[in-house]
């Protein structure tokens, strides 16, 4: 057997029977994915808990128009409309944050409606609670799209159009409106008229507005849920746990003896470093699809492609056991090592999206993101579970990670015999 | 075998080494016997291609210096500090450190049974290290140090704090190796080690080797005479010669006698005579 094979095997043995470094390589990071899983799961695919909102609506001669704004209300589920039984409960409930907001619809609604929101009364009122601080304007936005939507649908019905109609002509003849609102009010009532013009039964043909979706071709993948996005960074955690573990573990040689020992064998420096190395790559290759494992068989994280996924296990695993050989010769006392290692490890995680994801860093920071390479392995990684990224942006990312992995490994070799050259001396 | 010719070595200011010339021949146990700070570990290091000389030479079988990898796989070497992996077991130890030497299974399997038996450790072979008692981590770190056959052995303080039991072992297991034909070069500061096992002793201060020769040969250059002293109720007497027996038959012959001393010169003596210094002051 191979010399760096025999010190791959023996690394990957003392590894099994570390069993706090074990639980630390394997079990945190699995416990980061989940828990950051748990907490993103609203966010990840836009889904969001439904908003609470109280809903009042004043009891009012013809509550028709109200009653069609508190349906479109009622019937969109990004909204938990509550019509509380004792309306002066609002403001408790409000307080408490039992509902984010309410809305209340003026008894006068249904002549606001009809007037195209031209009369001074009727309009609806929204109030926020203390605790709806994002939220405003997505409730906002929410009311005004239920209100359209009444609007809209309200064109498309004879007898309402000829209400609405009449409503603005009568509103245009009322003595207390001015003259150049008069001539506006005429000539909308005039528009509705015309919009009339080609209906057919009791339904006139409505506005047909509509938004309409598209889709980003390639690259349309989303993430299937919250885990999809956190098992990355988790297993990203894992290669990092076990290169800072095998950096250290290089200095507990040195500390222990045993690292002079193997040098009084009949093997080279970079033999010695290489099978570190290999023992390193091994285990978070084997950690890395334990996960994906896991990700599959129980959270529902399903890779869009398995060989581009292992290939950029693969390559991440190169990647970092080379970082760790780099990591592991600097520093000459038996804690700078593991300190610096531990250091490099944090301000790459932090930077390249293995704390928080990149969409939820400002700018700048996604700028310094390009610099570290936890940001390549998990776009690598994302691009094997749901990015479905391009050849080109896999490559691009693969790329770098072989070159930081090939740049540690030489360089650390280097270094390592340099530094056992002069250990002694 | 081993054949370390005019070694100088520094660290800094400290001259570490200043011409140290030794050989080892096979078969032969060559102690090197100096106070801490002599300069063994370092002429151990120099010996093993761990420490590069800043002058001189070091040549191992006539092959060349032990700095070469291929070098070194005739060379097994016990150091200071136990070196082995204490979350392994003993016989995990010597397996791993056989597969270095690229040693065959079949062999490397018998070698470790024989070497575990031969320092005692075959009951506790499966028991992680950190487990065992510094004797038994010292007779391990021997036995790593023996498991690919060497022609040449290097031992730096083998029985340094162990008990009397594992320290009579690895005498024991040292003075076969000389009787196998290996070259072994044994550095120590118990006299009573060189003594007991050394065919020569080579004795180290101050970075320089002061004398080098079989143990009867030191004590008769450089050990002094003989003390005989003999006590009586007139006092204390006391006579130093070099020829013992007939002052001490003139002694014996002498009336009231009570006791008789004879204090033989031992490398004690020889180093205090050498040096100006007892070799447990320093």
């Amino acid at each position: 057997m191979s010399p760096v094979l025999s010190i791959a095997l023996k690394d990957l043995r003392l590894m099994l029977r570390d069993r706090p470094g074990l639980l630390f390589t394997v079990l945190f990071p699995l416990l980061f994915g989940l828990f950051f899983g748990a907490i993103y799961a609203d966010s990840a695919t836009g889904e969001r808990r439904p908003l609470a909102v109280a809903l009042t609506v004043e009891a009012a001669e013809d509550p028709g128009w109200a009653e069609d704004f508190a349906r479109a209300l009622e019937s969109n589920p990004r909204l938990d409309v509550r019509r509380l039984p004792d309306p002066g409960a609002t403001d408790g409930a409000l307080r408490s944050g039992a509902v984010l907001a309410e809305l209340r619809v003026p008894a006068e609604f249904g002549e606001w409606f009809e007037a195209v929101g031209m009369r001074e009364r009727g309009a609806p009122v929204l109030r926020f609670g203390p605790g709806a601080l994002a939220e405003t304007e997505l409730l906002r936005g929410l009311v005004s799209g239920a209100l359209h939507e009444t609007l809209l649908r309200s064109f498309s019905e004879r007898d309402a159009t000829e209400r609405r109609r009449r409503a603005l002509l009568d509103l245009a003849d009322e003595a207390s409106t001015p003259a150049s609102e008069a001539l506006s009010l005429r000539g909308a009532a005039a528009a509705i008229q015309s919009l009339r013009g080609n209906a057919e039964g009791d339904r006139v043909a409505g506005l047909a507005i509509e938004v309409r979706e598209g889709s980003l071709e390639p690259g349309a993948g989303r993430p299937r849920n919250s885990f999809a996005i956190t098992f990355p960074q988790a297993i990203m955690w894992a290669v990092l746990g076990c290169a800072a573990t095998f950096a250290v573990s290089l200095v507990g040689e040195r500390a222990t003896g045993t690292l002079t020992r193997l040098r009084l064998m009949p093997i080279r420096s970079a033999q010695i470093l290489a099978g570190k190395g290999l023992a390193c790559a091994s285990v978070s290759f084997c950690v890395s699809l334990a996960f994906v494992g896991l990700g599959h068989g129980f959270f529902g994280v399903r890779p869009v492609s398995y060989p581009v996924l292992v290939l950029a296990l693969v390559v991440v695993s190169f990647a970092f056991a080379g970082l760790m050989m780099l990591l592991a010769v600097l520093g000459r006392s038996k804690t700078s090592p593991g300190q610096l290692a531990w250091g490099v490890i944090l301000i790459m995680a932090i930077t390249g999206g293995g704390m928080l994801p990149l969409f939820f860093m400002p700018d700048w920071l996604v700028g310094i993101s390009h610099f570290s390479p936890v940001k390549w392995g998990i776009f690598a990684i994302e691009a094997g579970i749901w990015r479905e990224a391009t050849p080109g942006d896999l490559m691009l990312s693969l790329g770098v990670l072989l070159t930081i992995g090939c740049g540690g490994f030489v360089v650390g070799a280097k270094a390592f015999v340099l530094s056992e050259r002069f250990a002694n001396d | 075998m081993l054949t370390i010719r005019d070694v100088h070595k520094s660290y800094g200011d400290v001259q570490a080494l200043r011409g140290v010339t030794l050989e080892c021949a096979r078969g032969e146990i060559l102690a090197l016997l100096g106070p801490n700070g002599a300069g063994k570990s370092t002429t151990v290091g120099v010996a093993t291609g761990l420490l590069a000389p800043d002058s001189g030479s070091v040549e191992l079988l006539g092959v060349g210096s032990p700095r070469l990898a291929r070098v070194r796989r005739h060379l097994g070497v016990a150091p200071q500090s136990i070196a082995v992996y204490e979350d392994l077991s003993a016989a995990e130890n010597l397996r791993f450190f056989g597969r270095m030497y690229r040693l065959p299974a079949s062999v490397l399997r018998d070698r470790e049974a024989m070497l575990l038996d031969r320092v005692g450790l075959t009951h506790r072979a499966g028991d992680p290290v950190q487990h065992y008692s510094g004797g038994m981590k010292r007779r391990l770190n021997l036995a790593i140090a023996l498991i690919h056959d060497p022609e040449v052995v290097l031992l730096d303080e083998p029985t340094a704090g162990v008990d009397p039991q594992s320290r009579n072992a690895i005498l024991e297991l040292v003075r076969e190796l000389g009787d196998e034909g290996k070259a072994v070069v044994y550095s120590t500061h118990y006299m009573e080690e060189a003594q007991r096992i050394s065919d020569r002793v080579a004795i180290l201060d101050h970075g320089r080797v002061m004398a080098t020769g079989a143990v009867d040969e030191l004590i008769s250059a450089h050990g002094g005479d003989t003390r005989v002293r003999r006590d009586s109720p007139a006092g204390t007497e006391t006579v130093q010669t070099k020829d013992p027996l007939p002052t001490l038959a003139g002694m014996l012959a002498e009336p009231e006698t009570l006791a008789i001393h004879v204090d033989r010169p031992d490398l004690e003596a020889v180093f205090l005579n050498l040096t100006g210094r007892s070799l447990r002051d320093t």
